[in-house]
């Protein structure tokens, strides 16, 4: 039996599904195979899954979709493939597929297709994935000592959790506040990047956010977009442009990177001391754009931090959050995240620092529940105690 | 041998073994058939009837007692990084072994690890390498394969020449044979005279014989010192001039390892890392060497220059730092991987003859790839004598492929070779049992009856069908 036409996305993908020989060398580095064990939740597992689909000796169980949605996307076991397969390519095919047959109400028996569709129309309707009203993404800005211009140099992609949960926008704008850079928002008009929708294979919706966003920034005259998370950064600069089918006309930035700039032109001052041993979690998205040496460089700026690496810190591992895992399966994500804790508390270290808001989410959920001795801190708060001291003295 | 399969299984053994593993730690479902239903390479798909991830000997015991009650196949597996099937079933129990991946006890005085079979090998030199000591194997798979995968294969590695294999580190295990009882077998000591070697009759019955759960391993200091080089041998004699060196050198040291790759498998892996990785040369050839001193470094890759460069190889380079090393040893690992990405289904030999064969085989492999019109790749551990050819092709190719692979086999064995080095037999390579084994495989086969008369342990393997 041949299922091409029920797969057709899937079906693209049968030449990269077939040149695998599965020699499960993704395994080594996957966290959803180190956690869960069955082969079922390895990517070399899922390869054959999707191989029995096609060619009709598999069949499409509840464990079959929810061991296709059990990935975070953190690209290791397309780091780790030695015939150069695109693993993630493969996998968002065949959600894109498990989507489009729910939309038809073919999957409707399905527990995990009924929380995608649920995630993904939460989507539509708020434009954040948190389920907040629309109208209540601006307010990290009460209280806040800023007025910010129509137009900027830079335009400040605040993105749904630092919005939402306020505190890593107010971060953000206040170190672009004390380095003068020229920036704004999008303020109320900001929507989603629309990461979610494309990891759980919801195509129109992503297309949608993507076009919206992109004409918002357009007016915003901007020639640079910052975010402070790096899901929103993936998307505006790898994503959009694809999905658009056009170059981006403005260039993308992860916030660590404009610091970076900040810091070569000598206008990044650390000065306060900070005492500290840490160990700095790369957050995935930001791997894939080789950013491992920036934040890690502004860590060192500030004085009295102790940065503590391993060889398996520097292998970086995922925190469990990402490809809408921690949303489909908090108890998987958690367990993951701990996983991670365990290492820097191995090191030594005080607290775990990253830059990503889904990452301190998921790694705070699992300090919580496993009632672990760690701090999770966002770098951007680091950078701005060590600034706001400078501007105190 | 007769096995009884109950195909599927009935609903009550079911039961009864989610009451000895729990729950959460078997099933059924087509998700985890599919998934456990093929190993590294073979082009064969089959499912068991049930999933189990045990964890720990006395689970295992009770399951296989039940199963040899009930004549119910059993087949253990590890990583599933083998590549001739033996870690696949059509029916039956297939028990996944990774759950039981703790390290029971290192000794760093005595030297010595006892460990789970589902511990895997680079996590075990993690622990080792903090007391300095390693297992040092060096499977290709090494990130992902486990220590009860490599002893039920008799597994080895790129350090082999050196080092030796699998067998040569293990000391005793604890197996769960075919009525459930556990029996213990070996010592932790370096060695014994005392009886029959039951310890390694089990290493490399890939669980035809029963379930291995836990395994006590010799290990070795770690050496400080490494390096790895590239050595080109450019002319058409390449291969005489790299088999010269190599023979030349082994009269005087013992490199760690000692690889070679042809030019098909050089293009092969620069093509899918995209950048230029290896050289492309008619014969590659990778030198690796450890020592516990500077000085003693040196003096091997002064002798390791000036033979190869005397047997006409026109460049050796070596590792600058261990980035370097690490990217020379990706691509030897990659080697396996990228030769066959272009076909459907792919024939990996893992044959090994007298080392002073070497050149008449991979010649023999190349004068079968012209006269059939394959494109079949070579990289292999030259100076042990264990070569791997793949012979990658597509449906219409496969008479004309599984032709080439026998002919390739017949010639091994009239050289003096063995079938297979490190892989192991598994379903892939039965049909030359008879052939390589002769008479002493009626004794293999008694063997197995006494340990396992209803032939539950991982049947179809290793053995070819009785002539009625």
């Amino acid at each position: 039996m041949n299922n091409e036409k029920q797969f057709p996305n899937l079906s693209n993908m049968r030449d990269r599904i077939i040149e695998c020989v599965k020699c499960a060398f993704c395994k080594a580095d996957c966290v959803i195979s180190k956690e869960l064990l069955w082969e079922s939740a390895s990517p070399r597992g899922k390869m054959l899954l999707l191989r029995g689909l096609l060619d009709g000796f598999g069949t499409l169980t509840e464990k079959t979709i929810k061991s296709l949605y059990n990935c975070t996307f953190c690209g290791e076991c397309v780091k780790d493939c030695l015939a150069g397969i695109s693993l993630e390519d493969v996998f968002l095919a065949i959600r894109k597929d498990l989507f489009n047959l729910s939309q038809e109400n073919k999957l409707s028996e399905s527990a995990i297709i009924h929380k995608v569709d649920m995630l993904c129309q939460r989507l539509q309707e708020n434009y954040n994935p948190l389920g907040n009203l629309p109208e209540e993404r601006t307010i990290w800005e009460l209280g806040q000592d800023i007025k910010l211009p129509r137009t900027a140099e830079i335009v400040y992609f605040v993105g749904c959790m630092p919005a939402y949960y306020r505190k890593s926008a107010r971060t953000t704008s206040q170190i672009l506040k004390a380095l003068n850079a020229n920036f704004t928002t999008l303020g109320s008009s900001e929507r989603c990047c629309g990461s979610l929708s494309f990891f759980l294979g919801d195509e129109k919706t992503t297309k949608e956010l993507a076009h919206y966003n992109i004409t918002r920034i357009k007016e915003s005259g901007a020639k640079k977009v910052v975010t402070s998370c790096p899901g929103c950064f993936s998307m505006l600069k790898r994503e959009y442009p694809k999905i658009l089918g056009k170059k981006s006309e403005f260039e993308v930035m992860h916030i660590s990177e404009l610091l970076i700039e900040f810091l070569e032109k000598d206008q990044l001052h650390c000065k306060s001391e900070l005492n500290l041993s840490v160990m700095y979690h790369d957050p995935c998205e930001l791997t894939h754009f080789d950013i491992y040496e920036q934040p890690r460089r502004i860590l060192k700026e500030i004085p009295g931090i102790k940065l503590l690496e391993n060889s398996e810190n520097a292998t970086p591992t995922c925190c469990g959050g990402g490809g809408g895992l921690m949303s489909l399966d908090v108890n998987l994500s958690t367990k993951i995240a701990k996983r991670r804790l365990e290492t820097a508390l191995d090191l030594g270290a005080e607290a775990l620092i990253t830059c990503c808001p889904a990452c301190i989410a998921a790694f705070t959920s699992a300090a919580m529940e496993y009632n672990m001795p760690i701090k999770i801190i966002d770098l951007l708060d680091l950078v701005l105690q060590s600034l706001e001291n400078k501007i105190e003295n | 041998m007769d096995v009884i399969i109950l195909s599927p299984l009935e609903n009550v053994i079911i039961e009864k073994l989610a009451e000895i593993v729990g729950e959460q730690f078997i099933s059924t479902d087509d998700a985890d058939l599919v998934s456990y239903s093929s190993d590294f390479m073979i082009d064969v798909f089959l499912k068991p009837d049930v999933v189990i991830l045990p964890e720990n000997t006395p689970q295992i015991a009770a399951i296989v007692k039940l199963a040899n009650e009930n004549s119910i196949a059993i087949t253990p597996r590890g990583a599933g990084t083998a590549t001739h099937g033996g870690s696949i079933a059509q029916g039956g129990i297939l028990l996944d072994l990774t759950r039981m991946n703790k390290i029971k006890e290192l000794d760093p005085i005595s030297m010595i690890a006892t460990v789970e079979p589902g511990v895997v090998y680079e996590d075990l030199n993690r622990i080792t390498g903090k007391s300095g000591l390693w297992f040092p194997i060096e499977p290709p798979s090494g990130a992902v394969c486990t220590a009860g995968g490599m002893v039920g294969n008799n597994a080895s590695g790129l350090m082999a020449l050196k080092y030796g294999t699998t067998k040569d580190y293990v000391l005793a295990l604890e197996v769960v044979l075919a009525d459930g009882s556990i029996i213990k077998t070996g010592k932790s000591v370096l060695k014994s005279s005392s009886g029959y070697d039951l310890v390694h009759l089990f290493v490399g019955s890939e669980g035809t014989l029963g379930i291995i759960t836990e395994i006590t391993l010799r290990l070795i200091p770690k050496p400080m010192h490494l390096s790895t080089a590239f050595a080109s041998f450019p002319s058409l004699n390449g291969l005489n001039d790299a088999m010269n060196a190599i023979y030349e050198i082994r009269r005087v040291l013992t490199p760690a390892g000692i690889e070679l790759i042809d030019l098909q498998t050089q293009k092969a892996i620069n093509e899918v890392e995209k950048e230029k990785l290896v050289p492309e040369v008619e014969i590659l050839v990778i030198f690796e060497i450890h020592e516990f001193s500077a000085a003693g470094l040196e003096d091997q890759k002064d002798l390791i220059e000036g033979v190869a460069r005397k047997h006409n190889c026109n460049e050796i380079h070596w590792a600058k730092d261990d980035e370097e090393r690490d990217r020379m040893w990706k691509a030897r690992k990659a080697a396996t991987v990228v030769s066959v990405r272009s076909r459907t289904s792919t024939l990996l030999g893992d044959l090994i003859v007298p080392i002073k064969h070497v050149p008449a085989i991979i010649r023999f492999i190349q004068e079968v790839a012209r006269e059939k019109d394959l494109l079949i790749s070579i990289v292999g551990h030259a100076a042990d004598g264990n070569i791997h050819y793949l012979i990658p092709f597509n449906q219409n190719e496969s008479k004309k492929a599984f032709d080439a692979g026998d002919a390739i086999v017949y010639k091994t064995i009239e050289l003096g070779g063995s079938i297979t080095a490190e892989h192991g037999v598994g379903l892939e390579k039965i049909k030359y049992m008879e052939l390589e084994h002769g008479e002493s495989l009626s004794l293999m086969r008694a063997i197995k009856k006494i340990l396992d008369p209803k032939g539950i342990m991982n049947p179809g393997k290793i053995f070819p069908a009785e002539k009625q």
